[in-house]
């Protein structure tokens, strides 16, 4: 099977008009961020805290967020997290200038005084807020199965299987609806299954997952983040430079992932994506793939010139385009596929990471056809410009280099 | 044409002769020993296979709730280590207030020279308490100076104090030598103390670690209960008993012990507060206590602790003394009969219990437990007091339910992302296809065992990683398979096209390869958990690739085409 066979398609015929896309992209990308003051960073960068609940039936925003308010925390966002089906709801608390506050401990005990207050008596164990140490404990303390008077059997071996069913089966399912259903897990005994209905209660939701990230470590992560990304461009560059032993090919080169960082920063903003830690791990990766696709495409410009140094550049470079063309398809092609799976099925919590992989990838791919050749003429025809001391602005002829690839074939 | 100067020192092997001597000459007519490539591609495969195992054997013997006589699907379960975001845990930040060490230094050291100055004669007024950076004495017509100076250069330390005397107050401070000393061994202490407690949590593979000059880094793995978790790392757990002064309250407001004591209570004593229960409405209001600022036994004291009850059968704590702390609590208990003894736990009086006679080792904390706070309590009065109080900046738990979860999701996406690539990749190339596959198959077990070799932990992020590799680790064959066909419509047989199609392709594998890796690395300086073994997945799963891509795809066409001297088509 073969998509495309000897292609010849004239990239640099419309380089003018691939460099005009890319900064209409480039502009609406940075008036959004204007606009918003900013990508919308997620609490690992500003500080704040998120708290993700469960709930056994459908969960009323509106109650959640009178409790947590009243018990004097300030919310910034009460949403439904997730599919529907799950009753997830995700709290968003903004950051608090004093660091050390248990925001996850204060939430659940107020959710769980105003939905279960039954739960929060003195003596009751909550099997869906407790976790498997405390629930060993309670049973060696009170010891339904009596196994104190049996001395063949280990108490903490016995109740530990126990314990780790119980959760298991409650980690599996997400939260137990009622204390029969933690009593019919398979290794419970009748001993402790009629002790779990006697002394346990099952509230109506479990704390799923709970960050809180003072503003110490927020700043921290903020400029390790720029860092990193600014240090991979550097890295880039240098690589590039030294390989290719040429400015022109590094440079372009790095506007190409500059400019796909920032198209995608762009489009995260207009579409309202959250940056997050695995988020600017995804730029990183982001950097590395699309320097792939152009060091592809350079390496063949290489080979090109080598074998012949009688073409014009830009012939050269729109051949080597043309060559490499079927592979970039390809191998674009198939990440894009592991990419689209990731994203429809990965779940909700890489959702923002496999998002950005995803446009990320396709603006990568775009660059390294439509820009980071491309950039590498332009530089060069305004190289040939000053060197022939023309007072004329940059780009000279925009399109003469490219009607000559066009005429030579 | 425009000047480029592109470099010819630095190009690979592989370009290099060919673009010398223009097309090649059909070399490959001579066979490149099979023998030890084959050998060396199955040692590997091998080899990531029993690493994995063993590991996953490793695992399961650490585990105390294996099954006894696990099942191979057990096994393959344990060879990698999970993260915290999979397996649920908690991961804190903890930063050591070291002030507070800082100001206990401060406060004995002002105690040791007013004891001295009190032998000697000499009169010291402090201004006011100790702070963390030192403490100030005032000096007036009636100070001895002179014998004041001695005095501070022969009770304190050498080389740990800077005396600067200005005038009405001089000022005794740490020097900066020291203060850095004290604090360093302050969040040691205090690393080994959450160390203590963590280990008597029970918590399998813990890490606690120093992070920069003042914080601790503390994940528990599987641990679902952060409340407790929290409260257990988290309290300081310094226990004081002093004695309550006669006019001590306790006071609704501190505004009222202010009046109580005239407008300034004397050096010796403290404002303390405590709280009053009423166990019908079941709340706490805040009440004052004036305690005498000396404690008659600390925390340090302690030889054990444990759970007790009170007289209404609640539980409660019960602590028993050494022996010097028990020869203290005698003295002071047997002397103030017909007193209140205060028990203040991290700057809180619990109770205020009358010494009814003579206690020598042994007392008991009330104050309305519950049975997990009492017993948390006790672990913490165990493993020692912290030497500072410590403060979250970071805290990320995640429920076991939510991490089942996310592996599963993850591992769907994983599968349903290979097959796609393996399906597309085989109708495309067709043979040539399969050879890819293989290489890939060979390319996630080598991973895989690599990760189970040097424990990396997998991580939700690392599983998307291990998906990315498979796509983009398929690029180097994609990147060999269309050179081939370049070559043969070049018009080379198709056998010298292969190993022309692997020769060409080299170079420009190396710098996909670097380029990426390099990109990755940062990631390793950067970030939590998470984003280190998706970096971990990402670099190993590319390294794998170089292998796979080049070395065994190879080995694969020359084991199809290789036998026969004349190769007429290559399904590619």
């Amino acid at each position: 099977m073969r998509f495309l066979k000897n292609p010849s398609f004239d990239f640099l015929r419309i380089k003018w008009h691939a460099i005009g896309v890319s900064i209409v992209l480039i502009l609406i990308g940075t008036i959004s961020l204007i606009a918003k003051g900013g990508p919308r960073l997620g609490i690992d960068f500003t500080g704040g805290a998120q708290l993700l609940y469960a709930f056994s039936s459908k969960p009323d925003e509106n109650a959640i967020r009178k409790i947590v308010e009243g018990s004097g925390i300030k919310l910034e966002g009460v949403q439904r997290f997730d599919k529907p089906e799950k009753n997830q709801v995700l709290l968003r608390i903004p950051m608090e200038q004093k660091e050390g506050r248990d925001l996850s401990g204060e939430v659940t005990r107020g959710l769980s005084k105003a939905l279960f207050p039954e739960g929060t008596k003195p003596g009751t164990f909550d099997l869906n807020l407790n976790g498997a140490d405390v629930l060993l404990a309670r049973l060696l303390a009170e010891d339904p199965e009596k196994l104190a008077s049996r001395p063949s059997l280990d108490p903490k071996t016995e109740y530990q299987k126990t314990t780790q069913a119980i959760i298991a089966a409650r980690s599996r399912q997400g939260l137990f609806r009622s204390v029969d259903e933690a009593g019919k897990v398979p290794g419970v005994s009748p001993a402790v299954a009629d002790w779990l209905k006697e002394k346990t209660v099952a509230g109506p939701f479990t704390m799923l997952q709970a960050e809180n990230v003072g503003p110490q470590v927020g700043r921290d992560l903020r400029r390790q983040g720029l860092w990193a990304i600014a240090l991979s461009w550097a890295a880039m560059l240098a690589y590039v430079a030294v390989r290719f032993r040429s400015v022109s090919f590094g440079s372009a080169a790095v506007v190409a992932i500059i400019h796909d960082t920032w198209v995608t920063l762009g489009i995260c903003s207009i579409l309202n994506v959250e940056i997050s830690l695995t988020v600017v791990a995804a730029f990183l990766t982001l950097i590395g793939y699309s320097m792939n696709d152009t060091v592809v495409v350079y390496d063949r410009i290489r080979e090109n010139l080598q074998k012949t140094r009688k073409k014009p550049l830009a012939q050269i470079v729109n051949e080597s385009i043309n060559q490499t063309l079927s592979r970039t398809i390809l191998t674009s092609g198939l990440t894009l596929l592991v990419v689209v799976a990731l994203f429809f099925l990965s779940g909700e919590v890489l959702r923002p990471f496999s998002f950005v992989m995803l446009v990320g990838m396709i603006v990568g791919v775009y660059s390294s056809v439509f820009i980071a050749a491309p950039i590498v003429i332009v530089w060069e025809d305004w190289k040939a410009t000053r060197a022939a001391k023309k007072p004329a602005p940059a780009p000279a002829e925009p399109n003469g280099k490219g009607k000559a690839a066009a005429k030579s074939r | 044409m425009p000047g480029v100067s592109l470099g010819t020192g630095c190009e690979t092997e592989a370009t290099a002769p060919a673009v010398r001597s223009g097309p090649r000459p059909e070399v490959p007519s001579v066979q490149k020993p099979l023998g030890w490539r084959i050998a060396l591609t199955l040692a590997v495969l091998a080899g990531s296979l029993a690493a994995y195992w063993w590991r996953g054997q490793e695992a399961l013997k650490k585990s105390p709730l294996a099954p006894p006589n696990p099942s191979v699907g057990d096994v393959l379960k344990n060879g990698l280590k999970l993260g915290l975001d999979l397996r649920g845990g908690i991961h804190l930040v903890m930063q050591v207030k070291t002030s507070d060490a800082l100001r206990v230094e401060a406060q004995d050291a002002l105690e040791h020279v007013r004891d001295e100055a009190g032998r000697r004669g000499v009169t010291v007024t402090p201004v006011g308490p100790a702070d963390a950076s030192g403490f100030a004495l005032a000096i007036d017509e009636k100070t001895d100076t002179p014998k004041l100076r001695d005095l501070l250069k022969t009770a304190l330390p050498p080389n740990a104090w800077d005396v600067s005397e200005r005038g009405r107050e001089w000022r005794v401070s740490l020097k900066d030598v020291e203060r850095l000393a004290i604090e360093d061994q302050a969040v040691r202490q205090a690393v080994e103390t959450v160390r203590n407690r963590v280990d008597a949590l029970g918590v399998a593979e813990p890490f606690i670690g120093r992070q920069g000059t003042d914080r601790i880094l503390i994940q528990l793995p599987g641990v679902d209960d952060p409340a407790r978790v929290k409260e257990i790392i988290g309290t300081t757990g310094l226990l004081e008993l002093k004695l309550v002064d006669d006019r001590g309250g306790p006071y609704p407001a501190r505004d009222a012990v202010t009046a109580a004591y005239g407008g300034a209570l004397p050096a010796d004593l403290m404002v303390v507060e405590g709280f009053s229960e009423d166990s019908e409405a079941r709340t706490r209001t805040p009440v004052y206590y004036v305690l005498k600022r000396a404690s008659v036994i600390t925390g340090r004291d302690l030889k054990n602790a444990r759970v007790g009850r009170d007289k209404f059968n609640q539980p409660a704590v019960e602590f028993f003394l050494n022996a010097a702390g028990a020869v203290k609590f005698g003295d002071a208990t047997g002397r103030n009969v017909g007193k209140r003894l205060a028990i203040v736990l991290d700057n809180r009086v619990q109770s205020a219990p009358v010494i009814n006679s003579q206690i020598k080792d042994t007392g008991i904390i009330e104050g309305n437990f519950t049975l997990e706070r009492a017993e948390a309590l006790t672990l913490v009065l165990k493993s020692g007091a912290l030497p500072a109080e410590m403060i979250s900046l970071e805290e990320r738990t995640v429920g076991p339910s939510l991490g089942l979860d996310s592996i599963r999701q993850g591992v769907l996406a994983a599968v349903v992302g290979m097959l796609l690539v393996f399906v597309a990749t085989v109708l495309y190339y067709r043979l040539a296809g399969v050879n890819a596959v293989l290489a890939l198959i060979l390319n996630a077990i080598i991973l895989l065992g690599a990760m189970a070799w040097i424990n990396a932990t997998l991580t939700l992020p690392g599983i998307a990683g291990f998906i990315l590799t498979i796509g983009m680790a398929v690029d180097s064959n994609v990147l060999i398979f269309e050179r081939i066909r370049e070559e043969m419509d070049g018009g080379k047989a198709p056998r010298a096209a292969i190993d022309l199609g692997f020769k060409r392709a080299f170079g420009t594998i190396v710098d996909t390869h670097v380029t990426t890796i390099a990109a990755s690395a940062f990631l390793f300086q950067f970030g939590t958990g998470p984003v280190r073994g998706f970096a971990v997945t990402l670099v190993i799963g590319l390294a794998a690739s170089m292998f796979t891509a080049v070395f065994v795809s190879h080995l694969l066409f020359d084991l199809i085409y290789g036998p026969k001297q004349k190769v007429e088509t290559i399904s590619i």
